[in-house]
Formats: C-alpha cells, structure tokens, sequence
C-alpha cells in the first residue's frame, strides 16, 4: 500500500517522463481480502492486489486515456507513447475540458488500523467461526466477509496532487432456517460499528420469524422499509436522476424539476463526505474537490451531481462528483437521508394492515422518467395486523414509481444505518410509505 | 511467461501443497463510445497478474498480484490463506479426474481489430450516427465499439499447460427520443452495446451498423408517438435477442450447479433446481431443447479450454424439455457423479474460477417466420432488452423490452408499442413454448456483462436462438393480479 509520499513519488515521476504533454494521472491500489462461506463453512478465500494507472492526456478538445497495471518503467513510458499516439489521432470533442487546477493538495491520510488487525486472514475466519458457534444446529449460514485496503491518488499536469486512504470492512449474511431466510449486513471504515456476531443473531431471529410464510395477493400495501431497503432505492434513484448528466441524457425524473416539489415535504437528502457517518474521500476522480449536496430539500429538488463535462455543458461548476466515467458524469457516493421521528416499533404499532421489508433483491429500473422500480422483497418480509406483526409472508414483486412513494412517506425512523451504496457506502433510515403496489409473487 | 508460471508450480509443489495451478492472464482492451457524432471516449487499457490456486488437506486458498516480482509472496500468501479456511470447513474440496494436456488455443479470426486505425472505428460510429439522425428526429444518438485480446497461460500440478489467445469484437449504436414523461431507445442489433463475438474486425464489418442505423432511428422516433403496450395474456413471439436475455436468466443462471449448492446464496441467490430433478424435471414443453456448448463459433462463451485445465465441451441442459444437464467445474461435478463439463471460469487473473455459462443455447426449431405468426390472433412480437428482474430462486421474472409490434390474425400490423415489459414463473413460462423459428432465423447474441460472485465478477457468454413462440403470457404490470 502505498503512502501518501510514495504515491505522489510515482505521479511525479511519471509527469516527469510525460514531458510537456498536458496529463492527468490517477493511481489506485488496492488490497483486499474476501471470505465467503455457505452451508456454514467458507467455500471461497481469495486475496487480490493490484495497483493501477490511469493516464489521460488532453490537447484542446482531443482526449485520449490508456489505463495499465504493468508499472515498470517501460511500461509506463510505452502507456505513455500509447497516450501520445490516441491523443494525436483523436478527433475534436464537442468540449474542451481542462484540468482541475486548484487547490494544490487536497488529502485523507487517516483510517482505522484496527481494521487491518482484526479482519485480515486470520482474523476473518475467527469472526466468522466465532460468529457461525453461537447460531443454533437447525440453521445455516452464508455470506461473505471482506476487507479492503486501498488507496487513490491523483496528479496532473497544473501540480495538484490528491491523496486519501480507504479502508472499509464489508459483511453480509443470509441465514436459513427451514423454509426461511433472514439477513442482516454490516459495512463500515470504522471498527466499533462491526458486531459481527450481533449481525448473525439479527439474521438468524429474522430467519427464526420467517417459518411458515403465507401467501398474499398482489396488490396496494402500506409498507415499512427497514434501512437496508432504503438504501436499495435510493442507491437506484440516484443512478437515474441526481446527477446533471442523467438530466442530460435525458433520463432523470428531475429533468426541468429544479425547484419543484417532487418528493414530500418530509425527505431530505444530501451528499456529503464530510459526514461522519458517510466514506471520507474529499475529491473526486478528477481532482476537484468533493463539494456537499442538497439534492432534495425538504421534498424539493436542489442540486444535481456533476463532475468537469456535465458542469461546463450547463454553464456551471463541478461539484466533485465525478466517477471517472463521462458517460455517467457525477455520481452521488456518500448519500445521507434526514432522520424523523417515528421508530420502527412505533411504525409498526401505527398500522392497522401491511408489511415489513428487510431488503429488496435484484432491483431495476422499468422507467427512469417516471423512476419506476421493480424489485422482489427477500429474506425477512412480514404481515403487519392491528400493529402487530402477525405473520412472515412470501416474497413478493413490486413495481411501482418511487416518485409516487416518496410522496407517500407517511414516518421516518431517529436511527439510521450505513448501508451498502454502488461503491461505499449510505446512511438512511427506515421509511413508512403509505402505499406501494406490488405486481407478482415468488411462487415455490 | 510460460516458465514462470510452471516455476511457481514448482515452488507451490515444493511448499508441499496438494494441488495448486496458476494463471497468468493479459487482457488487452480498446473502447470507443461515440455520442451525438462526437467522441465520448477513447481509451486503451492493459491489465496483467497472475492468480494462484492451491488445495492443501482439501481446503482452498486464493492469491492474485499484478505486481509479478510479488510471486513467491504471492504463493504463501495462497497457502495461508487456505490454512485460514481449514479452521471453518465441514466437507473437503475435491476435483474430478481429467487428463493433463500441453495445448494451445486461438480465438479464429479473419482481421485483427487492434490493426484498424482509431480513425477507421471512430468514422463508422460518426458514419452511424449521421445516418440515425439524417433518418428521424432524435434526442441523442450514441454508438460503441470494443475490442479484447486476452492471453491467458495456464498451468496446474497435475501437469497441463495451455496457453489460450482470445480475441472478442463488439459494438452496436442506440437512437434515444423524449416524450413527455418518457425516454424510448432502439438499439442496433442488440441493447447495452451491442452484440459482441470471439472473431475479429469482420464481425463489425457483418454488423452492417451503417445500414441498420436508418430503421433504428426510423423506429425511435414512432416509439415517442407510440402508445403504451397494452396489459393482459398475450400470445408472444420473442425476438432472438431478447430471447437472449430470457435464456440467460431463466436458464443460464438457475442450471450453475454451484449456485444450486447454495454458494452465491447471500448474494444474487441460489436455484429451484436441485440435483435430484436431474433426467426427470419438465424444464419446458417438448419443443425446448438447450445445451451449453463452449465451441459454439464466434460464441463470447467459446474457449479452448475453462480456467481448471478442462476442454471446452458441448452438454446437454434440456431435451425435448426434460432438464438433463448443468454447469460444473471439477469440484462440483463429483458431487453428481459426472465430470466437470469445463464451466469454470474466472475473470481475469485477479479472481477464482467459478461456474459460469459457456454458450447456452437454444436449439432451432421448424417454423418459419410467417408460420411463427400465423398461429397467433392477438399477440405481440418483442424485440431488444431494455430491463430485468428475477427473483432469488430464478423463477419469478419480469422483463422489459424497447418495443412491441402488435400481431393480429397471424400478421404483423404494423402498429407498434412502447414500454412492454411481461413477467412469468420460469418453467411455467417454459412450458407455454410452442413454437420455435427454424435454424435460417437462428441467432447468436454475446453478453459481456455477466455478474456473479464476491468479489463480483464479470462474465463474457453467448446465446444462440431464433424467435420463439409462447402463449397466454402476462404483459404489463398494471394488472396486479
């Protein structure tokens, strides 16, 4: 892993060689350590490293990128040669897009060690196993428990120099018992947040709940959406609608909504990486640095997400959003949902007939205009009758707009948790929506 | 490269395993992504490393580097870990026997794409373009090209060493429109990218994307005046690329045997199939017949050998309806008493092989296109993927399509339809097919996007089918029930 020192020795060394030709470099390591297990034994083990250069080169509006892990010295001259060559050769983009240029240095060295002592190989398996004992002999357990280690560090051609640390602990189990299933996950860069023995009796008390599901017919349901299932949505919500690019491309259900109430008055949600409880990674993957959100407030949409191209096309500043992908432009990574104040229990107590959901499996997009969502509940879905929860129930198929849903957020839950976004991580609470329509049922 | 590989072998048999092979892998890629007649990106990409797999008293461990001075460590690293995973396991690793081999493989191609300038590529998506927009009035237009050359050497204690060259060429081009509340696609000759093959720059040449891009445009524009697709039971006649996607999940998936085991259960889920409904389950009607074959030509799932040393091979999945095979590797086909059928593959050097779709198949039928039509009074033909869904067993699916083109009294009218989407119960559905095009009509598609696994990996497989009939299928969603 390479300090912060050692990372901006190899930019400068590679500028060096670029010459005076105008490049932008990003170097990314990573270390990571994954156990799965299934049936209650680990049945996969892997370790992988790798560290990655990512060149790109720009001359007015030609572009050109060549990425590489072979890093010797001559490796890194021909990927450079290569860059030199697709630059030339390319042709001129609609836009000249140059480099971020301010401020000089912007880093996150800082990160939790604990976590590299007590889940690395040996410790992995320890969890696990001390984890895997406390579960009763009629239940099975699988899953995976992973560490990763990395880093990501940019330089350019105008001198900035970026640097931030990452390291994250990532676990999920499925817990079986007889005909049911119960999950529960856990994804954190800081050690204290990490029970993962707490995390198997969460899963194995939803599985335990679950036996004998009954059967419900399709149709219009109150629900309440644990934190998981939140995180779900709104991880799919973002993909579609809260960057400038999604606007662009046309496919956000914010396009010409800036302004508009298009959730209800009680849903906020921002971006923000300063948060303590979201991933800290101050830039972006193009060196701006990461700027906080108010996508929606208080129902109404504020801020889109840019990064350097989807900004200069709307005449307006990156907010450091970028991913690395300018056919996605800015992405959202460090979400955070305003808490209510309602819990859980007190959601549940509030209903006189409807469900619980744990999470949602295999979610996609039927209409990113109308951000209609399909999804199937899974591993913990319960029959919630005179507030009480009378009954687990067969997983069901929803498909519904979740502009509709959001406008129909009946409570919000104090507690939130981090869940697991399309990279790091979200902190959401749980929702009760006064209505969601599902669409099909899981047949056995 | 080849002698480092078998000296680490060497190393790992000294280290006193019982079973390892390592892969070295290098994976060559060039991608162009055009976007309203300008070049969204241009990028070329090298990634290389070697991955280690040992067995010690039967318990697996995994290491991959890229950093290749970083091997021996690398090696030990691998052995620990399998230690590490001694401490949590119930039932031994074993393989299936196969024979050792020294062999090589290449990808049969007529033009290297790597050969064609970057101009040349990026001229014919421009070319494309101009032509969608020349034809209809579009929001945005877009085309893609790909090309992957991966060298891969393999070599393992038992002895084998291949050495396997892949070429893969892809591409396609998508028309987008905006109606109010509304963004239609067509794309062009599949979704997501485009279709994609093991062949060379003559696969783009036979794609014809400059021919095609007229009627793709053409009908981008009638989807944004296009009704929505009206609900109910349909009859269906379902495109071969759509088909794609159908017999992906709703067969692909569902017959990886290790998925049936339960290893991807905390993840994307496991199957309904059990070892037991082997040469007894009613997968389909009599008409459904499917194998995974991995010498499929220009298949994206074709290889010389998987990525344990085993020869790409064809199985039988389903015959005349009856489900008679899955997908295996060598440690899970002793588990039903067969011997790896050569689905183990891995992405890259930096992950395991698991199982993993090869070419799955959907064999032709008799039926002409006219006759495919003829039977049906009010129905629907479907084309092009848009979105999709199924559940953790693989059974209950629902799936999207960019359009509709109605059927009435055995023809096409001409009316088309915007936003399909129909769902089923996967054998269910299966058994409602009554009528498959013939092998004139018979298409290969390659998906490159395949995921599974943790840490997710990504799999290049292909699907061959012709258009295909199935009757009284659920169509839209706002029927609840």
């Amino acid at each position: 892993m390479l300090t912060k020192a050692e990372a901006y020795l190899v930019i400068d060394r590679i500028l060096g060689w670029a010459g005076s030709l105008d490049v932008q470099i990003r170097l990314s390591g990573q270390d990571r350590g994954l156990t799965r297990f299934a049936g209650s034994e680990i049945h996969q083990n892997v370790s992988q490293e790798d560290l990655t250069v990512e060149l790109i080169a720009v001359d007015g509006k030609r572009r050109a990128r060549v990425t590489t892990n072979r890093l010797g010295e001559e490796d890194l001259k021909e990927a450079l040669r290569e860059l030199q060559r697709n630059l030339e050769v390319a042709p001129e983009a609609e836009l000249e897009i140059p480099f971020i240029i301010e401020p000089e240095d912007i880093y996150a060295e800082e990160y939790d060690p604990g976590l590299l002592e007590e889940f690395d190989i040996e410790g992995r398996a320890g969890q696990l196993e001390s984890g895997l004992k406390k579960l009763q002999n009629d239940r099975e357990a699988a899953g995976s428990l992973s560490l990763d280690n990395g880093f990501l560090a940019l330089g350019n051609s105008s001198g900035i120099t970026r640097y931030a640390r990452r390291t994250q602990v990532d676990f999920s189990t499925v817990v079986n018992s007889g005909d049911s299933t119960g999950f529960a996950a856990l994804i954190s860069d800081k050690s204290e947040d990490l029970d993962i023995s707490r995390a198997f009796s969460r899963a194995a008390d939803k599985a335990h709940q679950g036996r004998d599901p009954v059967q419900l017919e399709p149709g219009s349901y109150p629900v309440i959406l644990e934190p998981l299932a939140v995180g779900g949505i709104l991880s799919y919500l973002s993909y579609v609608g809260f960057s400038a690019r999604s606007v662009q491309k046309g496919m956000s259900f914010l396009a010409d909504r800036l302004g508009e109430q298009v959730f209800g008055k009680n849903i906020t949600i921002t971006d923000n990486c300063e948060h303590p409880e979201t991933a800290n990674l101050p830039f972006d993957l193009e060196g701006a640095r990461r700027q906080k959100l108010t996508i929606i407030e208080e129902g109404v949409a504020r801020e889109l997400a840019y990064d350097l191209k989807s900004a200069i096309l709307d005449e307006k500043e990156t907010t450091g959003h970028s991913i690395g992908r300018p056919d996605i432009g800015g992405f959202p990574l460090h979400l955070v949902m305003e808490p209510g104040e309602s819990s859980q229990e007190e959601m549940i107590s509030s209903l006189d007939r409807g469900l619980l959901i744990t999470r949602f499996h295999y979610m996609n997009i039927v209409n990113p205009r109308q951000a209609v969502f399909t999804g199937l509940t899974r591993d913990g879905t319960f029959l919630i009758e005179k507030g009480e929860i009378t009954a687990p129930v067969q997983d069901l198929r929803f498909t519904d707009s979740m502009l509709d849903a959001f406008n129909k957020v009946a409570a919000i839950s104090p507690r939130r948790e981090k869940v697991e976004g399309f990279s790091a991580f979200n902190y959401v609470p749980a929702l009760q929506i006064e209505e969601l329509k599902f669409t099909g049922r899981k047949e056995s | 490269m080849e002698n480092q590989v078998t000296d680490l072998i060497q190393y790992l048999q000294d280290k006193g395993v019982d079973y390892a092979d390592v892969r070295y892998v290098r994976t060559e890629t060039e991608a162009i992504c055009t976007e309203d007649r300008m070049v969204q990106e241009l990028e070329s990409e090298v990634d290389a490393g070697i991955g280690i797999r040992v067995l010690i008293d039967g318990a697996p461990g995994f290491a991959a580097v890229s950093d290749l001075d970083r091997l021996k460590a690398t090696a030990l690293k691998a052995i620990k870990i399998a230690r590490a995973t001694a401490r949590l396991q119930k039932n031994r690793v074993s393989f299936t026997e196969r024979e050792a081999v020294q062999d090589s493989y290449l990808t049969p191609y007529e033009i290297d794409p790597f050969e064609i300038t970057v101009n040349e590529k990026i001229e014919l998506l421009k070319t494309a373009e101009e032509k969608m927009l020349s034809e209809a009035e579009l929001f945005k237009t877009s085309g893609s090209l790909t090309f992957t050359k991966i060298t891969k050497i393999y070599g393992d204690t038992e002895g084998s060493v291949i050495h396997q060259e892949l070429l893969e060429s892809g591409g396609g081009i998508q028309a987008t429109t905006l109606a109010e509340d509304d963004m239609l696609v067509r794309s062009y000759p599949c979704g997501f990218g485009g279709n994609y093959a093991t062949a060379g720059y003559e696969f783009i040449e036979e794609l014809d994307l400059v021919d095609n891009a007229g009627e793709t445009a053409r009908e981008a524009a009638q989807l944004a005046e296009a009704e929505e697709c009206p609900t109910g039971q349909y009859d269906l006649v379902i495109d071969s690329d759509q088909m794609t996607l159908q017999i992906h999940e709703s067969v692909g998936h569902p017959i990886e045997l290790d998925r049936i085991f339960g290893s991807e259960a905390a993840y994307a889920g496991t199957s309904f199939l059990e070892p037991e409904m082997l040469d007894e389950f009613q997968y389909g009607s009599s008409r459904v017949n499917i194998a995974a074959d991995a010498t499929t030509p220009r298949g994206l799932g074709t290889f010389g050998y998987d990525d344990e040393g085993v020869p790409a091979q064809r199985i039988d999945i389903i015959r005349n309806g009856i489900l008679t095979g899955f997908l295996t590797s060598r440690d899970t086909a002793g588990q039903i008493g067969r011997t790896s059928g050569g689905a183990a593959r891995a992405d890259g050097w930096q992950n395991i092989p698991l199982i993993r779709m090869t070419n799955i198949n959907l064999e032709p039928g008799d039926l002409s296109r006219e006759e495919l039509l003829a039977g049906i009074d009010d129905g629907l033909y479907l084309k092009t993927n848009r979105s999709w869904s199924i559940d953790d067993k693989r059974l209950n699916f629902q799936f999207g399509c960019e359009i509709a083109y109605e059927i009435k009294n055995g023809r096409l009218t001409g009316k088309i339809y915007k936003n399909p989407v129909y769902s089923g119960i996967t054998p269910k559905f299966w058994k409602r097919c009554d009528g498959i095009g013939s092998e004139k009509h018979w298409q290969l598609f390659g998906v490159p996007n395949c995921g599974k696994g943790q840490p997710g990996q990504s799999a290049h497989v292909g699907h061959g089918s012709a258009p295909t009939r199935f009757r009284q299928v659920k169509v839209g969603v706002k029927d609840a029930n």
